[in-house]
């Protein structure tokens, strides 16, 4: 974990310039013992022997720097100080001890429409809560068309602002509060505003300020989407800096952190901790987590049980109540995944076990094995998918059943950088790589985020083996297999198929020499069960593990 | 959406990058002066707010503000000189001019402390200039003076009170008096983020203080040797400071004004001294 070695950390290679820069930061309220408000009770407690103070540290000492233009997320539980560095950094707060600084304009995207009076008129409001923003007046102006084409509110804009709707109120505060780009952007949460198409106009600009070099903080307990959106992260623990790093990487130990707790609380019972203490040790996470244990088999259905239950989907999946959802597969064509499975689980129950293993799902489409391994004893599993749909599907899962320990990722495989996204002991490739135009290159991305293994699911192609000429007549070159062009243009448009109208589908010989040449230690073509599949069964389709 | 190249005109690459260093070695006193002046702009619109939306949904809109100190000033004009019978001359300027100056410093105080109240969660939520909240209301109070001192002319004019080039003067007392006024709101609502009641107290004092200062009556009905006290009231010298140019048709004499000025200057500077100290400690407060 990269917190343990700060040097590793501070000579990291990436060598953009720090935007914001925290050094030793130490926040530290100082408040009366009993509650002080009136200058009477003040003059009674100095009378019987002055007033004592209690000292509460929000933040100690947090040392770490966030770069131009990086996506940075800061996680950790309630109470855990991030809403006091979020403070300390847009200057609200003047820390106690240590220094900040912060290069450039900081945009809060927290604060939408902050100062807005409901009986000005959405024109005067602009100005009002743009130099609230600290822009110029002179700026505003210049601005001041953009602002209401973007809001899209030209028919109410000399209207009083308290016959506007939430939503267009709140259109009004994103536009004004993003009508320049900001160095540093401040958010926490994805925002949703107003209808879809505004915020896909959101989500436009947002994407417009990153590539322009805008530097996005992240201030969250959503783990899932810190995972999501986040290229480095910062776990804060009680005011103090527990991990910093890729995001992966700090989310594993967010994890690890919390069923620590959740060990120590069930284990112990210690007294001598105040009141206080006790409820900042336990994360609302591990509450949570008592509740799913406690669900009975076929319990009255939740409403996003229910609205599982009404769709059919490309799995079946165990619901809490017991139910199961629908499948839009044939019986005979659904017990592919089964076999899957099986094999999956054999595989990975030879893993040693004395650290709790990780998995990336790559691929992950409704998110079904990251749902199994999150189930069995995996204490993180992530699954990404390139289609936004299918990642909303396994979401709406993720929350029936409460998982902590799953998170969705909306992320295409070849957008990923393994250096800094962290590494995970399993890695799925699962029907995938027949699907894509650059399965070599799919298959060193999936080695390179592996720690212990990699399991690719494979159907064969015919393929050719042999020599052919190379570069004259007498100079031959060894073909080591060969993959096959598959028109993809029928599947390109569904939710399971590749997301290019080609792919190269390797044959069986193709695969599992570049798998060892990849510098796989161990490549194992993994038995089918008695019970497999067809294609499983005649050996068209197989699971290959690549041990490292 | 298609780019949108004109998103950034602020953020065009002339602009120079602001850099935030808590670190930064500065008198908080000149801080607080510097960061004032750069939000400007800011203290216009709310100053303007204010002036807006106190008048928006009223039907007499700002007429209520020309109106009402005329019916205050017929009210103590008839109270005064009919039923106890002041033989002061010209009454009605005395008491309405009296009654602007006093309205001017009495709003400006007390709505210091509610804008810091209103705007006390703004503070904690976005960076702003701590002072901003009193020179809002000082700014408000200011414009609610100007317009004021339409009826008293109207009532000066009417009543047949000369008026003479002196009044051209007449900046230099509301200057003193503002920064009177500004000092005093700076530790009151320094106070006030601290102890609640104070907002309270200060209302109750403030009735004692108005009468304890010549402004409804003449200053010739209290007796001689209590004229000593009035040296100790700042609002007394700021009040013949106001008064003079304009009732009494002369410039105020040079010990008034010097009173005025030593008072002004004295409060403001300790005042701001008091609140820039404790500036950055109102957000852990408020």
């Amino acid at each position: 974990m990269a917190t343990s070695e700060p040097q590793r950390e501070a000579k990291a290679e990436d060598e953009r310039a720090a935007v914001i820069r925290l050094e030793q930061v130490t926040v530290e309220y100082r408040a009366p013992r009993e509650r002080i408000r009136t200058i009477k009770e003040y003059a009674i407690r100095l009378l019987q022997g002055g007033v004592k103070h209690e000292e509460f540290q929000a933040l100690r000492n947090v040392t770490f720097d966030v770069r131009e233009g990086e996506v940075f997320g800061v996680i950790g539980h309630n109470g855990a100080g991030k809403s006091t560095l979020l403070k300390v950094i847009s200057r609200v707060l003047k820390p106690t001890g240590g220094r900040v600084q912060v290069r450039g304009r900081v945009a809060p995207l927290l604060e939408l429409g902050a100062g807005f009076h409901p009986e000005l008129s959405g024109r005067e409001n602009i100005f009002l809560n743009g130099t609230l923003l600290g822009f110029k007046r002179a700026e505003i102006e210049a601005m001041f068309d953009d602002i209401v084409d973007f809001a899209d509110l030209w028919e109410f804009i000399d209207a009083p602002l308290r016959t506007y709707s939430t939503g267009m109120g709140m259109r009004l505060g994103f536009a004004v509060a993003t009508a320049a780009r900001p160095d540093v952007l401040i958010v926490d949460e994805v925002l949703a505003v107003g209808d879809e198409h505004f915020q896909d106009k959101c989500a436009a600009r947002m994407a417009e300020f990153r590539q322009s070099g805008t530097t996005v903080l992240l201030v969250t307990h959503d783990v899932g989407l810190a995972l999501s959106i986040c290229d480095r992260a910062a776990l804060l623990d009680h005011g103090a800096l527990k991990a910093i790093g890729p995001v992966g990487e700090v989310v594993e130990e967010y994890h690890k952190a919390i069923t620590e707790s959740r060990g120590a609380a069930r284990s112990s019972k210690t007294p001598a901790q105040t009141p206080a203490e006790t409820l900042a040790a336990v994360p609302v996470e591990a509450e949570k987590a008592a509740v799913v244990q406690t669900i009975s088999p076929m319990a009255e259905l939740t409403p996003l049980e229910a609205l599982a239950l009404e769709r059919r989907w490309f799995y079946r999946f165990d619901l809490p109540s017991g139910r199961q959802t629908d499948c839009t597969l044939p019986p005979e064509v659904a017990a592919i995944h089964d076999t899957r499975w099986k094999m999956i689980e054999n595989a990975v129950a030879d893993l040693d076990r004395s650290a709790s293993l990780t998995a990336l799902d790559i691929g992950c489409n409704q998110g079904f094995f990251s749902f199994k391994l999150a189930q069995s004893d995996f204490r993180h599993v992530v699954g990404i998918d390139a289609r936004a749909v299918n990642i909303q599907d396994a979401d709406l899962i993720r929350r029936a059943w409460q998982l902590d320990n799953l998170h969705f990722r909306h992320l295409d495989v070849f957008r990923i950088n393994p250096k800094q996204f962290g590494q995970f002991d399993v890695v799925l490739l699962l029907g995938l790589i027949f699907q894509t135009e650059n399965p070599i290159g799919m298959l060193r991305l999936a080695k390179d985020l592996a720690r212990r293994m990699v399991i690719v699911e494979a159907q064969y192609a015919i393929e050719a083996c042999g020599d052919f000429s190379w570069g004259s007549k007498n100079s031959k070159k060894e073909a080591h297999g060969s993959f096959a062009v598959i028109d993809q243009t029928a599947e390109k448009d569904s939710t399971v198929g590749g997301l290019s109208d080609l792919s190269l589908c390797p044959g069986k010989e193709a695969l599992l020499w570049t798998m060892q040449r990849l510098g796989f230690s161990r490549v194992e073509v993994l038995p089918p069960p008695p019970d497999a599949y067809e294609q499983f069964a005649g050996g068209h389709r197989a699971l290959i593990a690549g041990y490292l | 959406m298609s780019p949108n190249p004109s998103v950034a005109p602020a953020g065009s690459e002339t602009r120079e990058i602001p850099v935030y260093d808590s670190a930064r070695r500065q008198l908080p006193i000149i801080t607080e002066v510097r960061e004032l002046i750069a939000y400007r702009d800011l203290l216009f619109q709310m100053i303007a707010r204010n002036i807006k939306t106190r008048y928006k949904r009223s039907v007499l809109g700002i007429l209520w503000t020309l109106l009402n100190p005329l019916l205050m000033m017929m009210v103590l004009t008839f109270v005064f000189s009919e039923v106890f019978r002041f033989r002061t001359h010209h009454y009605a300027a005395y008491a309405l001019s009296g009654l602007v100056l006093w309205n001017f410093f009495s709003q400006a105080t007390s709505g210091a402390m509610s804008e810091l109240m209103w705007g006390g969660s703004l503070m904690n939520r976005i960076y702003l200039p701590r002072a901003i909240f009193a020179a809002t209301a000082l700014g408000t109070s200011l414009v609610n003076l100007l317009l004021s001192l339409i009826p008293l002319l109207i009532i000066m004019v009417v009543t047949g009170v000369p008026i003479r080039g002196t009044i051209l003067f007449l900046p230099i007392p509301i200057l003193l008096t503002a920064m009177f006024a500004l000092g005093v709101a700076l530790v009151l609502s320094t106070m006030a983020v601290y102890f609640a009641d104070v907002v309270e107290m200060y209302q109750i004092f403030l009735t004692a203080w108005m009468y304890f200062t010549p402004i409804i009556y003449p200053k010739e009905i209290v007796p001689r040797k209590l004229y000593l006290l009035f040296n100790f009231n700042p609002m007394y010298h700021l009040l013949e400071a106001f008064r003079a140019p304009l009732y009494q048709t002369s410039l105020a004499g040079p010990k008034t004004l010097a009173a005025a000025a030593v008072v002004a200057f004295l409060t403001l500077g300790i005042g701001w001294w008091i609140f820039a100290r404790k500036a950055d400690e109102l957000a852990y407060r408020i």
